[in-house]
C-alpha cells in the first residue's frame, strides 16, 4: 500500500477509535486502541476475500431465517443484498471486490441473528432517510403508528421534541390499509408525500368506525361459515334444512308432518348430502351417529323423527333400513377381527387363537380394506358435489360391493366358531374344510371366487407348517392348531412317540384336500422323523442348498402353480383384453427397461452400500456378490406373496365360469409335495440300504426262513431231525442255538450271532412234527431295520419256516428209508406171496407220498419262493421310500404265505397235506418186515386215505390255483331250516344243498382241470343233510346215485368233519356198503 | 454538479443506505458514521475481517468499561443512600 493510502487508513482508524470508545486523542485508552488496531489491522493473518464463500454465507443466513420462521426477514434481506449489489458500479471502484468486503464485514459483526426482525429497519429518531425522489436531504419524518392510532380512537396526540414544522403537514393523512401492516417502511410514508391519489377521509371518524364495524362482522361471519362448524346435530329439534325451491316434493315432509295429527314430535331434516355422507361413514365405522343408532351390538336403526325434507319419515326409514344388515356385518367381520388378540381365560392361561384364524382374518380384511377405499373415493366424489347424489343413485353404486359384503359374511357364519371355547386345531381343520364346503357347493362364480381365495390364505399356515416339517424336520406348530400332532405313547413299557391324526368333524372327514394333505404329509413325515432319529437330517438341508439357493417357500409355488393352471383355463377371455393388455405389457416393458437401467448403474457402480441399500429391489444374481452379510432370503418374498393372492384373485375373476377347483388343487399340491419332499424318503431308502444294509438282511432271512440256501439248511436240518429223534436232551434252546451258530458260522460269519433258536413250553416229544411246532428261529435286529422286520413279520417267516421244516422232514424221512430194510435180503426165508405184495403196496406208497410231498416241495421251493424272490429283489431296487420297501417286503411275505397255504381259507388243504406228511411216520413205523406182516389192514387204510388225500389235493389245488375266486359254497342256496346247531354258524362250514346250475357249473369246472392220475372228475351229486351225519343208519340223501369218485370225494368232505360228525367207520367201502344197504 | 456526478453521489448514498438497513438487520449495533468509516478503511484495502475483529474487541472492551462504570457508580449511591 502507498504511504498517502496507509495515512488514510490510520486516520480513518483514529476516528473510528473515538467513534466507538469515545476516547479522545490523548488518553492513553486511546493510544492502546490505536496500537491494538494497527497491529490487527496490519499483521493480521486472515486470507483474502472469498465471494463465494460469502454469498453462501448470505444463502445460508437466508435459509436460516427461514427456518426461524421470519420469512418476512428472509424476504428483507434479499431484497436489500440484492439491491445492494445492483446499485452500485463496484466494477469501476479501485478495491477488487468491495461489494464483498463490505457484506463479509458487515457478517463478521452479526450479533443475534434469530432476533432479527423488521422493526429494526424503521427509521428511529434522530437517523435520518435518505430519499433519492425527494432532493430533500435533510427532512427528518417521524413514523407515526397510525395502526395504534386508528384502533385506539385517539387523538392526534404527537410528542415531537424535535422541532421539525414539516410534520404537521401529513400528521393527519391516514390510511386504511396501514392498519393491519406494521411493517410499514419510511419509504411509504414518503411516498405519500408524493402526490400519490388518496381518497379524501371526510372527518366523521364515528361513521367511519360505525361502517367498519359492519364491514368487519361480515367477514368474520363468512370466515365462520367456511371454517367453522356448529354442532347442530345436538340441536336436532331446531335443525331444519333450509329449501331454496319449495314446491310440493321438496318439502313433502314438512306438509305431511304437519297435516299428520298424530306426529307429537318435531322432524328434524337434514340435507340429502348430509345423509349420504353419513352413510357412508357409517361403513366406515360402524356407530352410532346422527342418523343411525346403535341398539345393541351388531344391530342398527334409523332415529325415527329425522329426515329428509324430500322424504317422509317412513319413505326415509323404508329406503335407509337395509343398509342397517349391512352395518351390522361389517360390525360382525370386525369384531371378529378385533377379538383376535392373546386373552388369559379363567385359569388365567394365556389363550393364543390360531394362526389359521389369523391369516383368514387378514384375508377378510383385504376385502373390506378395498371396500372401504371404494367408500372413499364414494364420498370423495359425493363431497366435490359434482354430480346428483341420491339415495338411489347411492344405493346403485354400493350394490355389487354390498353383495361381496353380503357373500362374505354369509360364509363367515357358517365357518367360524368360537376359538376361546374350542381346541385351536379343531377350529383351524373346521374352517379348512368347511371353506373349502362352501367352495364346491357355492351357487355364483363371485361366491366361489371369495371361497377359493380364503381357502388358500387361510391354508398358508398349514402349508408353512408342512414345509418347516419336511424340509428342516421341525413340527413346529405353536398355536396348536396342526391335524397331525405328536404322542407319546407307552407301547410295551417303552415310550414311543408317534404322530396321530386328530380329526374331529365329519366334515373334515369329507374334505378331499385334507384328506390327501394327511396322507402324503404323513407319510413324508415318518421319512423326516426318521432322518432326525437317525441324525442325519442335515444331510437334507445340505441336498436342499445344492439344489436351489434361494427356496421359495411352498406357499408362493403353490400360488404360482395354480395361477399356471388357472390361466390354462383363461384363454378365451385374453382376445377380448387384448387391448388393455398391450398397455400394460408396455407398461411392464417400460418398467422393466428402467429397471434394467437401474439395475446396470447399480452395477457398474460397484458401490457394495449402495447395493445394500437397493437390496429389495433388485434381483438376487447381483446380490449374491454380497459377501459381507449372511447369506438372506430375498425380503421381496413377501410382497410378491401379497401380489400373487390378489393375482391369483384377479386372474378367477377373468373367467366367466367356474374352475373345477378340486382337481386343480389335488394335482398341483400332489406335484409340490412329490418333487420337494420326495428327496426326503429318498435319502431314508438310501440310508436303510447303504448303511445298514437292509437289502443283506432281506436276503439272508429268505437263505435260512425260506430255506433259499440250501446247502446250508440242509445240513442244519438233519442235525436237528437227527437230535430231535435221537436226543432225549434236544428240548434246549441253548443246544439248539449252538448247532445253529456252529455251521452258520461257517458260511455267515459277520451274521452268524444274530440267530438263535428258543423252544418253548415243556416239550419233551419225539416226535419231528410236533416239536417243530414249538421251535422258533430268531434273528436279532435292532432299529431301525426293525421298522422293517417287526415281530410280526418275523413270525410269518417262522410260519413259513415250520412248514418247509416238515415237509423237508417228511423227505428225509421218506428218503432214508432203505428197500433193504423192508426186504430184508439176508433174510433166506422165502417170502410167500402175499408177504411180497404187502412189501411192494408199502414201497409203492412210499413212491407215491414221496411224489407227492415231493412234488408240493419242488412248487413250494422252485415255483414259489424263487420266482417271488426274484420279483422282490426287482422291487426293492426300483422302491424310492422307506414305506415301499415296507411295503413291498409285506406283499411278497403275504403271498408266500398265501402259497404255502398258511392262510385261513386253504386250511382244508393243509390238514391234508399234514395228514400225508404224518402218513409218513406211519410208514416209516411199519417199515420192517415183521411189523409189516402184521399190518396188513393197515395198509388198506393207508392206501385209501393216500387215494383221498391226493385226489381231494389235485382237485382243490388245481382249483386254487385256476379259479381262486370261486367258492362253491357260494354256489348253494341257503336253506336255513337246517341251522340251529352252533357248529354250523360259520358259513363256510355250513353244508347246503346243491341245485342244478350250481352242480353244471361245478362239472365244467371240474372238466377244465384235471388231477395228476388222468381221470376226470364229475362233481358229485350227494347232498347231505346235517342229521344224517349223527347216525349212520337214519337219514339217506334223496338223491342216491353214488359212483366210487362220488363216495371217494363225498368221504373226503366227511372225513374234515371227522371229530364233529361221529363217523363210526372211517372205510369208503364201509360206506359204500351203508348206501347200498340202505337201498336195500 | 454534473449530472453524472449527481447521480453517482445519489448511486453512493442509496448504496450506503442500503448497506445500513443491512446492518440494522444482522445487530451488528452500528451507527451511521461508524459504518461509513469502515467503509472507508475498506475501499482502501483493509482486510474486513480484521477490521471486524479490531471493532468487536474495541466495542467489547467498551462495554466492558461501562459495565464497570455502572456498577462502580451502583454502589456508591447505594454506599451514599
Amino acid at each position: 500500500m502507498s504511504t498517502r493510502v496507509l495515512n488514510d487508513i490510520h486516520n480513518d482508524l483514529k476516528q473510528l477509535i473515538t467513534a466507538l470508545t469515545s476516547f479522545e486523542e490523548d488518553e492513553e485508552g486511546f493510544r492502546i486502541c490505536e496500537r491494538f488496531c494497527l497491529s490487527n489491522i496490519k499483521h493480521h493473518r486472515y486470507l483474502s476475500i472469498d465471494s463465494h464463500a460469502t454469498k453462501e454465507a448470505i444463502n445460508a443466513l437466508v435459509t436460516k431465517f427461514s427456518i426461524h420462521g421470519k420469512y418476512e426477514v428472509a424476504k428483507k434481506f434479499q431484497e436489500l443484498i440484492d439491491s445492494f449489489l445492483s446499485s452500485f458500479d463496484f466494477e469501476q471502484h479501485p478495491q477488487y471486490d468491495l461489494q464483498w468486503y463490505l457484506l463479509t464485514f458487515l457478517l463478521d459483526l452479526s450479533t443475534e441473528t434469530h432476533k432479527s426482525n423488521l422493526d429494526s429497519l424503521k427509521l428511529t429518531r434522530g437517523e435520518h432517510s435518505f430519499n433519492a425522489g425527494t432532493g430533500n436531504e435533510d427532512s427528518v419524518t417521524d413514523e407515526i403508528d397510525w395502526a395504534q392510532y386508528l384502533k385506539e380512537g385517539q387523538e392526534n396526540f404527537f410528542c415531537n421534541y424535535k422541532s421539525d414544522d414539516s410534520e404537521s403537514e401529513w400528521s393527519d393523512l391516514t390510511e386504511e390499509g396501514t392498519d393491519e401492516n406494521d411493517i410499514s417502511l419510511p419509504t411509504q410514508i414518503c411516498n405519500i408525500q408524493l402526490d400519490i391519489a388518496q381518497p379524501p377521509k371526510v372527518s366523521d371518524s364515528a361513521a367511519d368506525k360505525f361502517s367498519l364495524a359492519l364491514e368487519q362482522n361480515l367477514e368474520s361471519r363468512k370466515w365462520f361459515l367456511s371454517n367453522v362448524q356448529t354442532d347442530w346435530w345436538n340441536n336436532l329439534k331446531c335443525q331444519k334444512y333450509p329449501i331454496i325451491k319449495r314446491s310440493c316434493d321438496t318439502s313433502i315432509c314438512d306438509i305431511w308432518h304437519e297435516t299428520n295429527l298424530s306426529a307429537v314430535y318435531k322432524v328434524a331434516t337434514l340435507s340429502e348430502y348430509q345423509v349420504c355422507r353419513e352413510l357412508l361413514w357409517m361403513f366406515y365405522i360402524q356407530t352410532s351417529m346422527v342418523v343411525f343408532q346403535e341398539i345393541s351390538e351388531s344391530k342398527f336403526s334409523i332415529r325415527s323423527d329425522i329426515s329428509i325434507p324430500s322424504l317422509t319419515t317412513t319413505a326415509f326409514k323404508s329406503i335407509l333400513t337395509p343398509f342397517c344388515e349391512y352395518f351390522s356385518m361389517m360390525y360382525d367381520i370386525e369384531k371378529f377381527g378385533s377379538d383376535l388378540q392373546l386373552t388369559y381365560d379363567q385359569e388365567s392361561e394365556l389363550q393364543s387363537p390360531p394362526l389359521t384364524y389369523e391369516a383368514y382374518n387378514a384375508a377378510l380384511r383385504q376385502y373390506l380394506y378395498e371396500f372401504k377405499t371404494e367408500v372413499v373415493n364414494m364420498e370423495k366424489d359425493i363431497m366435490k358435489q359434482e354430480n346428483c347424489n341420491t339415495f338411489l343413485s347411492l344405493s346403485a353404486k354400493l350394490r355389487r360391493h354390498l353383495n361381496i359384503i353380503k357373500i362374505i359374511h354369509d360364509i363367515h357364519q357358517n365357518i367360524v366358531t368360537d376359538w376361546k371355547v374350542n381346541p385351536n386345531w379343531k377350529c383351524a381343520s373346521r374352517l379348512l374344510s368347511s371353506l373349502y364346503y362352501e367352495m364346491q357347493n357355492s351357487y355364483s362364480r363371485e361366491r366361489t371366487n371369495i371361497c377359493i381365495n380364503l381357502y388358500l390364505r387361510s391354508l398358508t399356515v398349514y402349508l408353512n407348517i408342512i414345509d418347516t416339517w419336511l424340509s428342516e424336520g421341525r413340527l413346529e406348530d405353536w398355536r396348536d392348531e396342526f391335524i397331525i400332532v405328536r404322542v407319546t405313547e407307552d407301547e410295551n413299557n417303552e415310550q414311543i412317540e408317534k404322530f396321530t391324526i386328530r380329526l374331529s368333524d365329519n366334515i373334515c372327514l369329507t374334505d378331499p384336500i385334507m384328506q390327501f394333505l394327511l396322507q402324503k404329509v404323513q407319510h413324508m413325515g415318518h421319512s423326516i422323523e426318521l432322518l432326525v432319529s437317525l441324525d442325519r437330517i442335515t444331510d437334507i438341508w445340505r441336498m436342499d442348498n445344492e439344489d436351489n439357493d434361494m427356496r421359495i417357500s411352498l406357499n408362493i409355488e403353490l400360488q404360482n402353480k395354480l395361477l399356471f393352471e388357472i390361466s390354462k383355463y383363461s384363454l378365451p377371455v385374453e382376445e377380448t383384453d387384448t387391448a388393455l393388455q398391450l398397455d400394460e405389457i408396455f407398461l411392464q416393458e417400460h418398467d422393466a427397461d428402467i429397471e434394467k437401467n437401474i439395475i446396470q448403474q447399480l452395477s457398474t457402480l460397484h458401490n457394495p452400500f449402495l447395493m445394500k441399500a437397493m437390496e429389495d429391489y433388485m434381483p438376487c444374481e447381483l446380490y449374491k456378490n454380497d459377501t459381507v452379510d449372511a447369506h438372506v432370503h430375498n425380503t421381496h418374498d413377501s410382497k410378491t406373496k401379497q401380489d400373487q393372492i390378489h393375482n391369483l384373485y384377479k386372474e378367477l375373476q377373468k373367467i366367466k365360469y367356474i374352475l373345477p377347483m378340486q382337481n386343480i388343487l389335488e394335482k398341483t399340491l400332489s406335484e409340490i409335495l412329490m418333487l420337494r419332499y420326495n428327496s426326503a424318503s429318498i435319502l431314508v431308502k438310501n440310508i436303510m440300504i447303504d448303511e445298514y444294509k437292509l437289502q443283506t438282511h432281506l436276503k439272508l432271512l429268505r437263505f435260512v426262513y425260506m430255506m433259499e440256501a440250501g446247502h446250508v439248511m440242509n445240513k442244519f436240518y438233519q442235525m436237528l431231525f437227527y437230535e430231535i429223534e435221537n436226543n432225549q436232551m434236544w428240548a434246549n434252546s441253548y443246544f439248539l442255538s449252538c448247532l445253529l451258530e456252529e455251521i452258520f458260522s461257517q458260511y455267515w460269519p459277520n451274521t452268524s450271532s444274530r440267530w438263535s433258536v428258543t423252544v418253548h413250553g415243556n416239550i419233551s416229544t419225539r416226535q419231528v412234527l410236533q416239536a417243530v411246532n414249538s421251535i422258533t428261529l430268531h434273528y436279532t435286529v435292532e432299529w431301525p431295520i426293525s421298522i422293517v422286520l417287526t415281530k410280526k413279520v418275523l413270525e410269518k417267516y417262522n410260519e413259513i419256516f415250520r412248514f418247509q421244516l416238515k415237509l423237508k422232514w417228511a423227505l428225509w424221512t421218506l428218503n432214508n428209508l432203505r428197500f433193504c430194510d423192508l426186504e430184508d435180503s439176508r433174510s433166506s426165508c422165502i417170502k410167500d406171496r402175499l408177504e411180497q405184495f404187502q412189501i411192494r403196496r408199502l414201497e409203492s406208497l412210499r413212491f407215491w407220498l414221496l411224489h407227492a410231498i415231493g412234488s408240493i416241495h419242488t412248487y413250494l421251493s422252485g415255483q414259489v419262493l424263487q420266482s417271488l424272490g426274484f420279483i422282490l429283489e426287482k422291487v426293492l431296487t426300483q422302491a424310492d421310500s422307506l414305506d415301499t420297501i415296507i411295503s413291498v417286503h409285506n406283499e411278497y411275505l403275504s403271498k408266500v404265505h398265501e402259497h404255502c397255504l398258511l392262510t385261513e381259507e386253504f386250511k382244508d388243504l393243509m390238514t391234508t397235506i399234514n395228514n400225508m406228511i404224518e402218513m409218513c411216520i406211519h410208514i416209516r413205523d411199519r417199515w420192517s418186515r415183521k411189523k409189516l406182516l402184521l399190518a396188513a389192514t393197515e395198509l388198506d387204510v393207508m392206501e385209501h386215505n393216500y387215494i383221498k388225500y391226493h385226489t381231494y389235493l389235485a382237485l382243490a389245488l388245481h382249483n386254487a390255483v385256476q379259479h381262486k375266486d370261486a367258492d362253491y359254497y357260494k354256489l348253494m342256496p341257503p336253506s336255513a331250516a337246517c341251522i340251529d346247531s352252533k357248529l354250523f354258524e360259520d358259513s363256510d362250514k355250513f353244508i347246503k344243498l346243491i341245485t342244478d346250475l350250481s352242480r353244471t357249473l361245478l362239472t365244467e369246472i371240474a372238466h377244465q382241470s384235471l388231477p395228476p392220475s388222468g381221470i376226470p372228475l364229475s362233481i358229485p351229486k350227494l347232498i347231505y343233510e346235517r342229521t344224517w351225519q349223527m347216525s349212520s343208519e337214519s337219514l339217506l340223501p334223496v338223491e342216491v346215485s353214488l359212483n366210487e369218485y362220488e363216495q371217494t370225494f363225498s368221504y373226503m368232505r366227511w372225513y374234515q368233519y371227522e371229530e364233529q360228525f361221529f363217523v363210526l367207520n372211517s372205510s369208503s367201502c364201509t360206506l359204500r356198503d351203508e348206501i347200498k344197504k340202505y337201498h336195500r | 454538479m454534473p449530472e453524472p456526478v449527481n447521480h453517482q453521489v445519489n448511486a453512493a448514498r442509496k448504496t450506503f443506505q442500503t448497506l445500513y438497513q443491512i446492518s440494522k438487520l444482522l445487530n451488528t449495533n452500528l451507527d451511521q458514521t461508524t459504518l461509513s468509516i469502515c467503509i472507508r478503511l475498506c475501499e482502501n484495502g483493509v482486510n474486513p475481517h480484521a477490521l471486524a475483529n479490531v471493532v468487536k474487541e474495541l466495542q467489547r472492551e467498551v462495554k466492558a468499561m461501562n459495565d464497570g462504570q455502572l456498577e462502580s457508580s451502583a454502589s456508591k449511591t447505594s454506599t451514599t443512600k
